[in-house]
C-alpha cells in the first residue's frame, strides 16, 4: 500500500528550478533513504511533502489524502523533522511537547500527558523531560525532534538529515530508534541524508535526485546489483558527476 | 583596527534597513514639507513656526528629530550589538585576531559615521526641498532670538543646529547601546529603548509638575538632563541670543548632560561588552 | 480552534517577556496614578483642562498610559507572535501539525486580543479605583465638551466608552501589525515598519492620526468635535488588516 505518492512535482524560484517533474511512491513498512548533494532540492521536496512550501505543478498524496486539499487529514498522518529541529527554548522538553500534542485532534484530551509520557520514554528522554531545551545537547533536541514527530501516531515519519551533527554514539541510538520504530510499530520512514553508509544500514529502498531531478529509485538489493564490484558510495559519485 | 572598521561598516551597509532609510529620507522630507506647508497657512506673520526656504532645513530637523532619528538610531544599534551577538553572527568575529575592545569601538565608529551620512543626506534634501517648495524671505525669525537674523548668518544657524542634532544622537545612542548589550533579544532592547525615550519625553512633565506642586524651586535648567527634552526644545535654546536666557549657560549645561550621557553609558557598555563572557 | 488557542496562549505566556510586560506596564499604571494624584487637572491637549475627579481619572490615566501600549508593549507582543516565532524557526513545529494555517492565524489575533484586553482592563480598574480613593467625587462631570455635563453613572459610561474605543484602536493596531509582520522578514525590522505606518499615515492623511495620537482621538469623537473620518477607517484597519493577512498566511510559502 502507498504511504507517500509524489505525483509530477515541481517547483521553481525565479527562473531556477528547484524541483522538476519528480515522481515516486514509498510503500508502507518502507526505510527510504533519500539521497542527493548539497542543494538537489531535498529539503525543497520535505518542506512541501508537509504543506510548508507549494508546488507549482504535481500532486502529493499521504495515505490518499491530497496535502494540498486536505491538509489537515494528509498531515495527520506524518510525524516530521524539518533540517535542524528547533524548539521553543523558553519551554522545557516535556512543554514543548505538551503544548504540540494539543494539535492532534486525534488524540483525546485526557489521553495527551500519556501520549507526551509515551513518546519521551520511546526516545529515551523521560529522565530530562522537565529541562528546558536550552539547556539540551545536539543529540537530545534530535531525540526530542523524533518524539515531536511521533506524538501524532503518524504512519509516516519524514527526517531531514537526522544525523547532522551526532556523534558516533548519537548515530548509532537513532538507528537504533529508526529500526524499533519500523519493526515494532510499523512506521514508514523517510530519510534523507549525506551519510550513505549509515543510510545503508537501515534503508530498504533509495530515491537518489540530482539538481532538482529523479535520478534513480529502487531496493537496496538493485541498486547493489546495478553498482556490481564497486561500493554504492563510489557508484553514487559517479552518478552524480556524470 | 582600519580593516575590522571596514568590515563593521560593511556589514551595517548591507542590511536593508541602512538602504531603507536612505530611500525613505526623500520622502520623509516630502511628507514634511508638506505637513508645514499646511502649518504655514494658520501662522501669523512674524512667528518663528513659519516655515521658509531658508528655514525649512532646521525645521525639518525639529519635526523629525525625536521620532524617526532616535528610531532609526536604536535599531541600527539593535542590529549591530544585541541581534549580531545574540544570533551567534558576532562569533566569526570574535574568532579573529582583535579585542573586544577594537570591536566594541569599530561598532561604534561605524554606526556614528553612518548616522553622519544620514545627517548630511537630510540636510542636503532639506536644502533643496526648501528652495522648491517655500517662499524665500529676506530675513529670518528664529525661536528664543530678539532681533531677526540675515540669511547668511542662518546658514551657520543651520549647521550649528545639525550639528548638536547629532550630538544629541550621540548621547542618546550611548544609552542605546548600553541597553543593546544587555538585553536577550532584538525586540527586548528594542522594547527597552523605546522605554527610555519615553520615559526621557515624559521627564520634563513630571519634573516641572513636582517641582511647582511640592514647591522645590529647583532651576529649571533641570529638565534638560532629559535628552529628548534637549532634542525638542533645548537646541534652540542653547543657540538662543536672546537677553532673558544669557543668564543660565544652557549652551554648557547641556552640552555637559550629553557629555555626561556618553562618558557613563559608553564606559559601562564597553564594560559589559568587553568582560562578559560569549555563551553563542 | 480551541486547542490552538490554547497552544499559542500557553507559549505565549511561557515567553518571559509577556510577564514582564504585564509587570512593567503594572509599575507604569501605578506612577501614573501618582503622577495624577498630584495634579488637580486633568488635560485634554496643550488648551482644554478640567478638574481631575474620580469619575474622570481613569480616562486621564489612559492617556497618560497609551504611548507605552501602542509603541511598546502592544508592538513586541504582536511581532513576537506573529514574527518572532516564524523568524526563528520555531513555528515550523506548528505548522507541520494537522491544522488550518489560516485559524493559526485567527488563534494569534485572538490571544492577543485578549492579552491587549488584559493590559486595558488593568488600567480601567486600577483607574476606577485610584480616583475614587484619592480624588474627590462630584455630582455633575464636564469632559471635554464644556456645553455636555454628565451624573457619576453617566460620566462611568463615558469613560467606558472611550476604553472601547481605545480598544478597537488596538484591535486596528493588531491586524496591521499582523499584515507588517507578514510582508516584512525580521522583527527588528517589523518593529521600524509598525513605527514608519503609524507616523508616516499621520503625514498621508489626519484621518489616521488615530493609530499613534489614539487618545486625542478619543477626546474629540467623544467631545463630538472631530472632524475626520474615524469609525470607518479603524474597522477598514482592522477587518482588511485581518482578511489579508489570513488570507496571505494561507497561500504563502514557509521557508524558515
Amino acid at each position: 500500500m502507498k504511504v507517500l505518492e509524489i505525483e509530477h512535482i515541481t517547483k521553481k524560484a525565479g527562473r531556477r528550478t528547484l524541483v522538476g517533474d519528480m515522481s515516486f511512491d514509498i510503500m508502507q513498512g518502507d526505510v527510504c533513504g533519500f539521497v542527493g548533494p548539497n542543494g538537489a532540492g531535498k529539503t525543497t521536496l520535505i518542506r512541501m511533502i508537509t504543506g510548508l512550501i507549494k508546488p507549482e505543478e504535481g500532486c502529493i498524496r499521504i495515505e490518499g489524502c491530497d496535502v494540498q486539499r486536505d491538509r489537515k487529514k494528509a498531515l495527520g498522518q506524518v510525524g516530521a523533522i524539518v533540517e535542524s529541529p528547533i524548539f521553543f527554548p523558553y519551554m522545557s522538553g516535556k512543554d514543548n511537547l505538551l503544548n504540540l500534542v494539543k494539535l492532534h485532534v486525534n488524540i483525546p484530551k485526557g489521553q495527551r500527558a500519556s501520549r507526551v509520557d509515551e513518546v519521551l520514554n520511546i526516545v529515551g528522554l523521560a529522565g530530562r523531560g522537565k529541562d528546558k531545551v536550552k539547556t539540551y545537547s545536539l543529540g537530545m533536541k534530535q531525540r526530542l525532534g523524533i518524539a515531536q514527530a511521533l506524538l501524532g501516531n503518524p504512519k509516516l515519519i519524514i527526517l531531514d538529515e537526522p544525523a547532522n551533527g551526532l556523534d558516533p554514539m548519537g548515530i548509532r541510538e537513532l538507528r537504533n530508534l529508526i529500526l524499533e520504530l519500523n519493526e515494532k510499530h510499523g512506521i514508514t520512514f523517510f530519510v534523507s541524508s549525506h551519510l550513505l553508509d549509515e543510510l545503508q544500514r537501515i534503508c530498504s529502498r533509495f530515491v537518489i535526485i540530482k539538481e532538482g531531478r529523479l535520478v534513480w529509485q529502487g531496493t537496496q538489493e538493485q541498486w547493489q546489483e546495478m553498482a556490481g564490484s564497486s561500493n554504492l558510495e563510489d557508484h553514487f559519485v559517479e552518478m552524480m558527476t556524470s | 583596527m582600519m580593516a575590522l572598521l571596514h568590515s563593521e561598516w560593511e556589514r551595517l551597509w548591507k542590511r536593508k534597513i541602512a538602504w531603507l532609510f536612505l530611500i525613505a529620507i526623500p520622502c520623509i522630507i516630502v511628507a514634511t514639507a508638506k505637513y508645514y506647508l499646511g502649518h504655514n497657512v494658520g501662522i501669523p506673520p512674524g512667528s518663528p513656526e513659519i516655515t521658509t526656504a531658508e528655514n525649512f532645513p532646521v525645521m525639518a530637523m525639529i519635526e523629525q528629530l525625536i521620532i524617526v532619528f532616535n528610531v532609526v538610531a536604536l535599531i541600527l544599534l539593535t542590529l549591530s550589538f544585541t541581534e549580531e551577538y545574540r544570533s551567534g553572527q558576532l562569533r566569526m568575529i570574535m574568532l579573529r585576531a582583535y579585542s573586544s575592545s577594537q570591536l566594541f569601538w569599530a561598532k561604534w565608529i561605524a554606526f556614528a559615521l553612518m548616522m553622519a551620512l544620514f545627517f548630511i543626506i537630510y540636510l542636503l534634501a532639506a536644502v533643496l526641498a526648501g528652495y522648491l517648495l517655500f517662499k524665500s524671505a529676506p530675513q529670518q525669525i528664529l525661536f528664543y532670538y530678539d532681533h531677526a537674523v540675515p540669511n547668511g548668518d542662518m546658514i551657520l544657524y543651520t549647521l550649528r543646529y545639525y550639528g548638536m542634532a547629532y550630538a544629541s544622537i550621540v548621547g542618546m545612542a550611548s544609552v542605546f547601546i548600553g541597553i543593546g548589550v544587555i538585553s536577550r533579544s532584538s525586540t527586548a532592547a528594542i522594547g527597552l529603548g523605546m522605554g527610555f525615550l519615553l520615559c526621557s519625553l515624559g521627564f520634563p512633565l513630571v519634573f516641572e509638575m513636582s517641582n511647582r506642586v511640592l514647591g522645590l524651586n529647583l532651576p529649571g535648567m533641570l529638565k534638560y538632563l532629559s535628552l529628548s527634552e534637549i532634542q525638542f526644545s533645548g537646541i534652540a535654546v542653547m543657540m538662543s541670543n536672546a537677553d532673558a536666557l544669557k543668564g543660565v549657560h544652557a549652551g554648557i549645561w547641556m552640552i555637559c548632560v550629553i557629555a555626561g550621557y556618553t562618558a557613563v553609558f559608553m564606559t559601562a557598555s564597553r564594560l559589559i561588552f568587553t568582560k562578559s563572557d560569549r555563551w553563542i | 480552534m480551541i486547542q490552538l488557542m490554547q497552544s499559542d496562549w500557553q507559549r505565549m505566556w511561557k515567553r518571559k517577556k509577556t510577564m514582564v510586560s504585564l509587570l512593567i506596564f503594572v509599575g507604569i499604571v501605578l506612577l501614573d496614578c501618582l503622577f495624577l494624584m498630584m495634579q488637580n487637572l486633568g488635560a485634554f491637549d496643550n488648551v482644554s483642562t478640567v478638574p481631575l475627579t474620580a469619575q474622570n481619572f481613569s480616562l486621564f490615566l489612559l492617556k497618560e498610559v497609551s504611548f507605552f501600549l501602542v509603541l511598546i508593549i502592544g508592538p513586541i507582543l504582536m511581532i513576537d507572535s506573529f514574527n518572532g516565532e516564524y523568524h526563528g524557526g520555531q513555528l515550523r513545529l506548528v505548522l507541520i501539525r494537522p491544522i488550518s494555517v489560516m485559524r493559526l492565524f485567527a488563534a494569534k489575533w485572538i490571544n492577543l486580543a485578549i492579552i491587549m484586553g488584559m493590559f486595558v482592563l488593568v488600567t480601567f480598574t486600577v483607574g476606577e479605583i485610584f480616583g475614587h480613593l484619592f480624588k474627590p467625587s462630584v455630582d455633575s462631570v464636564v469632559f471635554l465638551n464644556p456645553d455636555r455635563s454628565y451624573s457619576s453613572a453617566g460620566a462611568f459610561m463615558y469613560c467606558l466608552e472611550s476604553y472601547g474605543l481605545f480598544m478597537l484602536i488596538v484591535l486596528a493596531q493588531l491586524s496591521l501589525t499582523g499584515l507588517i509582520c507578514t510582508v516584512l522578514p525580521s522583527p527588528i525590522i517589523c518593529y521600524l515598519g509598525w513605527v514608519g505606518v503609524a507616523v508616516g499615515s499621520m503625514y498621508v492623511s489626519n484621518t489616521f492620526s488615530f493609530l499613534l495620537f489614539g487618545m486625542s482621538t478619543i477626546f474629540q469623537w467623544m467631545a463630538g468635535s472631530y472632524s475626520h473620518a474615524f469609525i470607518m477607517p479603524l474597522f477598514g484597519c482592522m477587518i482588511l488588516g485581518l482578511a489579508v493577512t489570513m488570507f496571505w498566511w494561507n497561500r504563502r510559502n514557509w521557508v524558515k
